[in-house]
């Protein structure tokens, strides 16, 4: 993980077939080691990836997107 | 279907889902289905190897079966670690809890007993006995 100031984490999953509770760990780590000031979003993830995010509540910390949009994420 | 049997490391994985890939066809599960089937019996069967053996310093076997009647896949996992039964682990924190106050613990269990239609365990003759079962839908013939 990054030691400078990050302002937020773009993760592009769209080429992400599945996720277990080990990825799950992984986002729920990193929001918790860069704070809530940092925001994270996911581009693009399949539907059952998807649905495992909602399944562990993760939709609300997330910012989910469809596809790259260079000012949606900027502005936000 | 025939059963498998591989030993109990992190490499017997990927056979294990396999085997649960196979099934899942056989069974004609649509894709969520046998996406949360596979999620369901690759967490269990991680548990067992990393905590069940690994961390115990054990070694022993995964077992697999699969049984497809009318209605029903039923996937059967088995193993010799010491007695666990995945339904008494404690819930992880509440999906509402923001993630910054969250507890990481019991999300692989919590994924597992939620994503398949009906979970069962028992312990029989030594050997802890994991079973997911899933409905199949109509179209399924």
């Amino acid at each position: 993980m990054a030691s400078g100031n990050a302002k937020r984490l773009v993760l592009m999953l769209r080429d992400l077939d599945y996720i277990a509770s080990a990825g799950i760990r992984v986002l729920v780590f990193a929001k918790q080691k860069m704070g809530s000031s940092v925001d994270i979003y996911v581009v693009a993830p399949q539907d059952q990836v998807r649905e495992t995010f909602e399944m562990t509540g993760l939709q609300n910390s997330l910012v989910i997107l469809k596809r790259y949009d260079t000012a949606k994420i900027e502005a936000l | 279907m025939e059963s498998l049997t591989v030993p109990g490391t992190l490499e017997s994985l990927s056979a294990i889902r396999a085997y649960v890939m196979t099934a899942s066809a056989s069974a004609g599960l649509d894709k969520r289905s046998a996406y949360r089937l596979s999620l369901a019996v690759d967490e269990i069967a991680t548990n067992v190897v990393v905590h069940g053996y690994m961390e115990g310093n054990r070694e022993g076997s995964l077992s697999i079966g699969a049984d497809i009647d009318e209605s029903l896949l039923k996937v059967a996992l088995e193993d010799t670690a010491p007695p666990y039964d995945p339904r008494k682990v404690p819930a992880p924190d509440s999906i509402d809890t923001p993630l910054e106050d969250r507890d990481i613990g019991g999300l692989g269990v919590f994924l597992a007993l939620r994503g398949v239609d009906q979970f069962a365990y028992e312990h029989v003759a030594g050997r802890n006995r994991t079973i997911f079962i899933m409905n199949r839908t109509a179209q399924s013939a």
